[in-house]
């Protein structure tokens, strides 16, 4: 194979075409013009060697510096003898003369990343640093925001008095004070705030059948309070949204837009997972107060019947698991199966709050 | 060497980018952008134009940048400097409280960033020109700072006092002036656009884009960059070489559509290949009536490392050819 280069003097932009030869850690470069003049260039004196691909460029000297251009085998014999032991050398050698492939391999590894980064690492820091806010901040985010509520809606004084009542007589873990309220309502519907405050609307009481289907909706409520679900949930989407400003910010409103989207999705994802383990913990609770988990399976089937008239669609967004499968899911836990007798104090205090409905 | 007949236009000029290397290049730098917490910027900047510039090529001989990190970081921790400066004083003013003070601190830190635009331009390009070759031969800008910051600012105000109507003559004035002051080896270059010419093309193109809802911005673009080209001449041995654009507004319209929905979907991850597809139709579209003769052109221009204008370009956001 011919060891051929080009030549350029750095005077003027003519290019001399020349037969290169390395040896004793020198090139020799053999012009190929009427001079027939030989160079000798020594590698430790080289002001610059890029290799580029196949393409390798020298310089050489001062300013204006002489050029020496080649490729392929010779290109990377320079280069090697160059770089010698020196790694940097080496590593830039390798990154440049397979540019092609290394940045393949790095887009995908960057994309693998990124995807990691957002499904994962960035919702699990906002997950933590809900763990950092102290409880006594939390307390005062849910009484504001319970107060704004209920300022709009209309309350049951004799409900609530019952439903207090109904409360003193179970058993919660006692971070937080737990403050069930009625709202006067046929939605058939309840939620938690963070830091205790629990709504139940009048509309799904007057539909249960049995103290135990309440005791099974306040263990699921009271479980979204004790594991901090909401602040937890409010936490993760506001981390993915300042990684996806900070990403996407300054490019395109729709690149962030699309982005957002899918977090969503995720977030119903998210929040499904919470409800089932609100599911789980709120039998817990049952099993802990001694009262017949079946309250939880009768819970859910009222859910059930009531869930039956919305659209698959509606399904589809709901941020509750599908009702088969929550019903399912608390049949095969093997404490559902227990039994324990009647609370006669709890039933007693049940029926008067439904006549209050 | 490719010998061209008088009058007849040629491409000469072709970019070899290619996709994968430019998205992982600008992936790679982003990373280490944010792992040295930006400190990274001039060897980012470097190794993109290096491969710009690398993969560009006139007449099968590419360009080479000859930049490097270091230059590039002294001139950015300059150009930080600048701007600690402007806005420590800018600050300090405003805690006085003192209202004298705080007009003198807005009118200071204004000023300055006003100074500093000509100020960037200038350096950038006796940096950029300086540092770029071709067979060897290196471009440079002989340009003169304070004969430009006074053209600068003295067309400047004309155009600020009638309310933009000047700013033609003056985007003229400017590109005359830099056109005239570039080298490149004993190549010289002039720009021969009249003020009123570019005024009228930017009525007439303004009227009908509104006319048409947008639509004729195509054409529009097309005939600022037809006008350019047209305006910009090398002269080698006292000969001029003329230059020309063939882009059709179709083109312009399925660049500008096709790279906008490239960078959405891709979440601006593909930012790259909008690059060098703009780069490879901007390149293919430019042709020459007359080649550079390789043989007479001679190294002329001195070195000039001082990266610190170039810098503060990037930072104000300025972009110059």
């Amino acid at each position: 194979m011919e060891n051929t280069g080009i030549y350029q003097n750095g005077i003027s932009a003519r290019q001399i075409e020349c037969h290169l030869v390395l040896e004793d850690g020198c090139v020799l470069i053999y012009l190929q013009d009427e001079t027939k003049e030989l160079l000798i260039w020594d590698l430790k004196a080289l002001d610059s060697c890029h290799l580029n691909g196949s393409h390798l460029i020298i310089k050489y000297g001062a300013y204006p510096h002489q050029t020496l251009e080649c490729r392929d085998e010779i290109a990377s014999i320079i280069y090697k003898a160059w770089s010698g032991t020196n790694v940097v050398r080496q590593v830039e050698g390798y990154t440049f003369k397979s540019k092609r492939s290394s940045m393949i391999l790095l887009i995908f590894i960057f994309l693998g990343l990124g995807i990691f980064t957002f499904l994962y690492l960035i919702p699990l820091a906002g997950e933590k640093a809900a763990n950092l806010i102290p409880v006594e901040a939390e307390i005062q985010l849910g009484e504001s925001i319970g107060k704004i509520y209920m300022d709009q809606r209309d309350s049951n004084d004799s409900a609530n008095y019952y439903m207090r009542e109904f409360v003193k007589q179970l058993n919660f873990d006692d971070t937080y004070k737990i403050d069930v309220r009625v709202i006067e309502s046929e939605e058939i519907n309840a939620f938690a705030l963070p830091g205790g405050k629990i709504f139940v609307y009048s509309g799904i009481i007057d539909k249960m059948e049995s103290y135990e289907e309440l005791v099974a909706l306040l263990g699921h409520e009271v479980t979204h309070v004790i594991n901090r679900h909401s602040l937890k949930s409010i936490c993760r989407s506001a981390a993915t949204g300042i990684f996806i400003a900070t990403l996407f910010g300054d490019i395109t409103g729709i690149s962030s837009g699309i982005l957002s989207q899918a977090d969503k999705f995720k977030q119903l994802d998210y929040s499904r997972d919470l409800e089932t383990e609100a599911d789980n913990d709120g039998l817990e609770i049952m099993m802990e107060n001694k009262i017949d988990p079946k309250g939880m399976v009768d819970l859910l089937e009222l859910l059930k019947i009531e869930g039956e008239s919305m659209s698959p669609y509606m399904k589809y967004l709901s941020t509750h698991p599908d009702t088969d499968a929550r019903i399912s899911n608390i049949s095969a836990n093997p404490n559902a199966k227990t039994d324990f007798p009647d609370n006669k104090k709890l039933e007693e205090i049940f029926k008067k709050l439904k006549r209050c409905i | 060497m490719e010998k061209i007949q008088n009058g007849e236009f040629r491409k000469l000029l072709k970019f070899e980018g290619d996709h994968s290397t430019l998205v992982g290049l600008r992936i790679l730098n982003n990373i280490l952008k944010v792992i040295t917490l930006g400190l990274y910027y001039p060897w980012a900047r470097v190794s993109v134009l290096k491969y710009m510039y690398g993969e560009s090529e006139y007449m099968g001989t590419r360009f080479v940048f000859h930049g490097t990190g270091k230059e590039m970081f002294r001139g950015f921790i300059k150009a930080v400097g600048i701007f600690i400066v402007l806005y420590g004083f800018f600050i300090v003013c405003l805690l006085t409280e003192n209202l004298a003070a705080m007009i003198a601190g807005i009118a200071v830190f204004y000023i300055g960033i006003l100074l500093l635009i000509p100020v960037a331009i200038h350096g950038s390009q006796r940096y950029r020109l300086s540092r770029t070759s071709w067979r060897g031969i290196h471009f440079g800008y002989r340009g003169n700072l304070k004969e430009f910051v006074k053209l600068f600012l003295g067309y400047g105000f004309l155009t600020l006092i009638t309310l933009g109507i000047y700013g033609s003559w003056f985007r003229v004035r400017m590109s005359e002036y830099i056109y005239g002051n570039t080298r490149f080896g004993n190549v010289e270059f002039k720009y021969t656009a009249r003020g009123v010419d570019l005024f009228i093309l930017r009525l007439t193109g303004g009227i009908l884009c509104i006319l048409t809802l947008g639509i004729y911005a195509f054409w529009y673009f097309k005939k600022l960059a037809e006008f350019e080209f047209r305006n910009i001449k090398a002269i080698q041995n006292g000969q001029e070489i003329n230059m020309r654009t063939t882009l059709t507004a179709g083109r312009i319209f399925e660049m500008i559509f096709m790279n906008y929905l490239i960078i959405i979907f891709t979440l601006g991850l593909g930012t790259g290949v909008a690059i060098n597809r703009f780069m490879r139709s901007a390149f293919e579209n430019i042709e020459f009536d007359r080649a550079i003769d390789p043989d007479t052109l001679m190294q002329t221009e001195t070195e000039y490392k001082d990266a610190t204008g170039d810098d503060l370009a990037g930072m104000l956001d300025i972009s110059m050819i």
